[in-house]
Parts: C-alpha cells; structure tokens; sequence
C-alpha cells in the first residue's frame, strides 16, 4: 500500500492539470470576492448620506451579512467554482490511468483493484484538502484586503469541518462517475452537468410535487453546502448537512469500490 | 522444472463469445515460451488474466507453483497490447514513477533506458515518441524491479529491423544471464523461432499444442540431404534398414525423414554399399507452415 500511496502523490503533484485547476480556482474564487465588493461599493454610494457608519456597517445594512475575510473565507466552498475545478480535475486525475492505459501496469505489478482505488482516493482527498485551502486562503486575504479581517471563532472551525464533509461528498460522486465512465471527457461532462442540473431538477420536483423548496432539494450536496456556509446556520442545519456529506462519501465511495472490483482494466 | 506459470482449465467469456477456452498450460523457470495464434485466438486475454488484468471467467492459475498473490505477482514484468505511459511525463519519469511500483531503486531507471537505448531523449515527452520508441519504452517499464517472469505481448511491433534485432539480443541476454523467464507472443513467426525455447499454439482460444523446439523440428519434417553419385542404389540401401516412407529421392539427393537414424549411421551404411556420399546437410521443414496448419486457417 505504501508504495501505491507514493506513486499515487508522485503522481498527483506532477500533473499539471492539479495546478492549472488550483490556479483557476484561486482566480476565481478571487474575483467572486472582488465583484461582490464591487456591488457593495456601488450600494454604499447610495448609502453615502448615512453618517458615522464604516463601510463593513454600510454593506452590513445593504444586506452584504459576510464583508470580511471571516465571512469570505466561510462562505467559499459554497460557491460552484470550487466543486466544478474539483469536478474537472478528479475526472482527469481518475481517467488517465485509464486513458493512457498505465492502469493495467498497475495491477500487472500484483496491486489489487481495491487498494488502487483506496491510494487514487486519498490522492484525490488531498487535491480535495488542497482546493479547499486555495478557495479558503484567497477568500480571506481578499476579503481582509476589500474590508476588514473579521474575528474567527470557534464556531467557524465547526462550519469548516461541515463543509470539507460535503466537498468529501461532491469528491466520492465525481470519483465514482470517472471509475464507471472512464473518459475524461465523458466524466468531466458529467462531473459539470450534474451539480449544476440536479439542484434545479430537484427544486422544479419541490415546487411541482410538494408546492415548496425544500423536501427533496435538502438532500442534495448544494443545499447541505448551502446551509454549512451560513454563519447563523443552526446545529440542526449542520448536522444535516454533515449526514448527508458523510452520507455520499460512503455510498459513492462504496460504488466506486464495487465498480472497479469487478471490471477488467 | 519449476513451473513459473500453470494454467488450469483456464476460461474467459465475454457475453456468449468464449475467448479463451479451458487452457492449461505450464511455463518453466527459463523458458523463452512463444506463445502463437491468429488474431483473437485468446492470447492476450490470457496473457491479462495471468496478469491479474483481465478476471478468469473459469479455472485458476499459479505462479512459482503458488496461488498467485500480489508478492508473487509482483515479480513479473509486463508489456501487454499498447505500452501504458504517461504521455506527458519523459522516459525517465516514467520509470521512475512505474519503478516506485516495482519496488526498484531510482538509479535502476537509468540502467534500464541504456538497455532499451533510450538514454538520450532527456526530457522529451513520451507523448511525442515514435511507436518503437514507446515500445522499447514499455519494455523497459516491465525490466523495472528485477523481475523473474516477463510477459510481452508482440514486443517488436511497431520497431525497425535493427530495433527489433536489439529487442531479441535484449530478450536472450536476459535469459541466459539472469534466468528470466518469458512468456511471449508475436506474428512474426520466424522471429519467434528464432529465441523461443518453447512454444504454445492457440486456436480459438483453445491451446491447440504445446511443444519445444526439438519436437517441432521434428513434427516439421525436417530432413537430412545426402547427395550421392548413385541415387538408385542409395535408395535400395536405405529401405532396407529403415522404414521405406521415411526415405525420398529428389535427383541425386536421397531425403531421410529426421529422427530416424544419425547421419553418420546412414552415412556408414552407404559407404559400405558402395555408395558415394559427397555432402549431408539438414533441410530444414517449414516451421511457419507448421504454425498456420495449427492456428487454422
């Protein structure tokens, strides 16, 4: 297993997709946090008569409730960049074994089907560690750069750990799709469509079948990052949210292992 | 003889196409097995079930005359249908990467680009080889680790008439001085013939023989030429002593079917009956004829 794990990484941290995906995610994590001051700089002109406040108050009052590095930094991974690069690099990362065909070298060299799997899986959760971290630390510094740093508390940590549970979540689904398509471009296709389809699907079904929002839209991933992001979220909200990420990572996880288990490579 | 692969009533189905059929087949520690058949015969299905890549619809296999675990699996190169590279990684990364697999040192990376003469493309990427260059490429990832078994699926496809003289001195070199035994299949039949010690004939998945190469010289009729100044005689001579089909006379050449007696017995004979003898060389049957009769045409 050792040496699966330090081919796997060697692997991980010399593709270059890793940081091209990094990068994008750091840009546009960025530039989410720049338009969002951008708008609160035009509201706080409209604002401009109300004296004695600070520009944070202003924003506050306009309705922009996380105006600092805290609250960017909180609300990061609730945005789509950062599940739709994870989407694409997990797709590449997953599929090249299969494209290049240096998967059956792999199992050639007496390596199980399952243990490769579990190696590709702690890569892919470290690339996960490591978009989470990128998204995070801009979204901080710009925020803190933009408006102020804002206080972190303890509380926050526990929103964090939330919310690495669901992007754990998004990474088993985007896992699975690669192992069974195993075409990038299929995988990524499908890695892009799905989170951005599924939520609507699931809200028109609300609205048609149940006449409200929630009833089915709350088990599906953005809704659960949704609710992990809100600073004011409740400990119902969070542990629901952090069930349904543990929930995917474990059922998507256990498909993949049954996927790649009884597939020829 | 230490078997380093056996096969037992080995069996691949794909939906209701068997491919490989009930095979059981025994390799030997030094072996350099040809293993031939026509295009979907099941050769490489086989050869990726042995390899753990394709799963046995029937039967098993051992390795080392053991249950094939990955330790033992582990010992065994590989170089099956197209070489699996990463395209965007040079020839050393590669090994170096497929290396950390095979439990090899990194100082073995560079050894094994001398031995498939790929020491000089430096950080080009194998992505834009040529297809001898990942071919010898591929070789030379199965090398990795010191293995004792090596499987090549048609080694010198793709590789130019001295590549492919290097790849079968690589392939004897490795034989007889490390004792690596090979497990390998090829079109190029005379080329084959040329380093296997043994072979096996599949037909529609189905082992149709397995033989050395004594035994297909002598199932390929091969015949001793005794030219003689008196073919006649010569003639009457020999179907005396020996049984009268294994005898032929083309002109003054007398062909005696192989195996039957040494050529120095006939030769005595002839002499003592008056008989000229004035050359004796081996004709040699066609043993690429052989292997199509069997493969089914």
């Amino acid at each position: 297993m050792g040496r699966l794990l330090r081919f796997e990484f060697r692997k991980l941290f010399r593709q270059p997709s890793l940081y091209i995906c990094l990068a994008v995610t750091a840009l546009l994590t960025f530039l989410s946090v720049y338009a969002l001051y951008s708008v609160s700089q035009a509201v706080m002109e409209d604002f401009s008569s109300v004296q004695g406040m600070s520009p944070s108050e202003i924003a506050m009052l306009a309705g922009f409730s996380e105006t600092s590095g805290r609250g960017q930094m909180l609300k990061a991974l609730s945005s789509d960049n950062v599940t739709l690069l994870l989407g694409i690099f997990t797709a590449l990362f997953i599929c090249s074994d299969y494209s290049m065909r240096t998967a059956k070298n792999i199992i050639g060299r007496g390596y199980t089907r399952t243990g490769w799997l579990t190696a590709k899986l702690a890569a892919v959760g470290c690339g996960c560690l490591l978009f989470c971290a990128a998204a995070m630390v801009v979204s901080y510094i710009s925020g803190t750069a933009f408006w102020k740093s804002g206080e972190v508390q303890s509380r926050d940590f526990v929103l964090l750990l939330v919310q690495l549970l669901v992007i754990f979540g998004y990474a088993a689904l985007f896992v699975f799709w690669s192992v069974l398509l195993r075409s990038s471009g299929g995988a990524i296709a499908l890695n892009l469509v799905i989170p951005l389809m599924l939520g609507l699907i699931l809200t028109i079904l609300d609205y048609l079948i149940f006449k409200d929002t929630e009833t089915l839209s709350r088990y599906w991933l953005a809704h659960a990052m949704l609710k992990a992001s809100n600073i004011l979220a409740d400990g119902k909200d969070l542990w629901h949210a952090a069930l349904l990420g543990a929930a995917y990572t474990a059922v998507f996880t256990g498909l993949s292992y049954l996927v790649v288990s009884r597939r020829d490579v | 003889m230490e078997p380093v692969l056996q096969t037992f009533e080995l069996t691949k189905r794909f939906g209701s196409k068997t491919a490989v059929d009930h095979v059981s087949m025994q390799i030997n520690r030094g072996d350099i097995y040809g293993f031939i058949g026509r295009n979907g015969a099941g050769k490489t299905t086989l050869m990726r079930m042995v390899l753990s890549q394709a799963l046995p619809s029937e039967g098993r296999y051992e390795l080392f005359g053991q249950k094939p675990v990955p330790e033992l699996q582990q010992r065994i190169g590989s170089l099956v249908e197209t070489p699996g590279l990463y395209s965007n990684c040079s020839a050393k990364e590669n090994l170096l990467r497929f290396g950390i697999l095979a439990g090899a040192e990194a100082r073995e990376a560079d050894e094994v680009l001398d031995m498939v003469g790929l020491a000089g493309t430096g950080s080009k990427s194998a992505g834009h080889f040529s297809l001898g260059m990942k071919q010898r490429l591929g070789i030379g990832i199965a090398l990795m680790g010191h293995p004792d078994f090596i499987v090549l699926d048609e080694p010198v496809s793709g590789l130019d008439p001295a590549g492919i003289q290097e790849v079968r001195n690589l392939i004897l070199r490795l034989n007889r001085e490390q004792n690596i035994t090979f497990l390998i299949s090829s079109h190029l039949l005379d080329e084959l013939g040329k380093i296997a010690t043994r072979f096996g004939i599949i037909n529609g998945g189905r082992l149709a023989e397995e033989l050395t190469v004594g035994e297909l010289q002598e199932r390929c009729g091969g015949k001793m030429r005794f030219v003689v100044n008196d073919p006649e005689k010569a003639m009457e001579v020999l179907r005396e002593t020996m049984d009268p089909s294994h005898v032929e006379q083309r002109d003054y050449a007398i062909l005696v079917q192989e195996g039957t007696d040494a050529a120095a017995v006939i030769n005595r004979r002839l002499v003592e009956a008056g008989v000229d003898v004035s050359s004796i060389a081996r004709e040699s049957g066609s043993w690429e004829d052989y292997f199509i009769e069997r493969m089914g045409r």
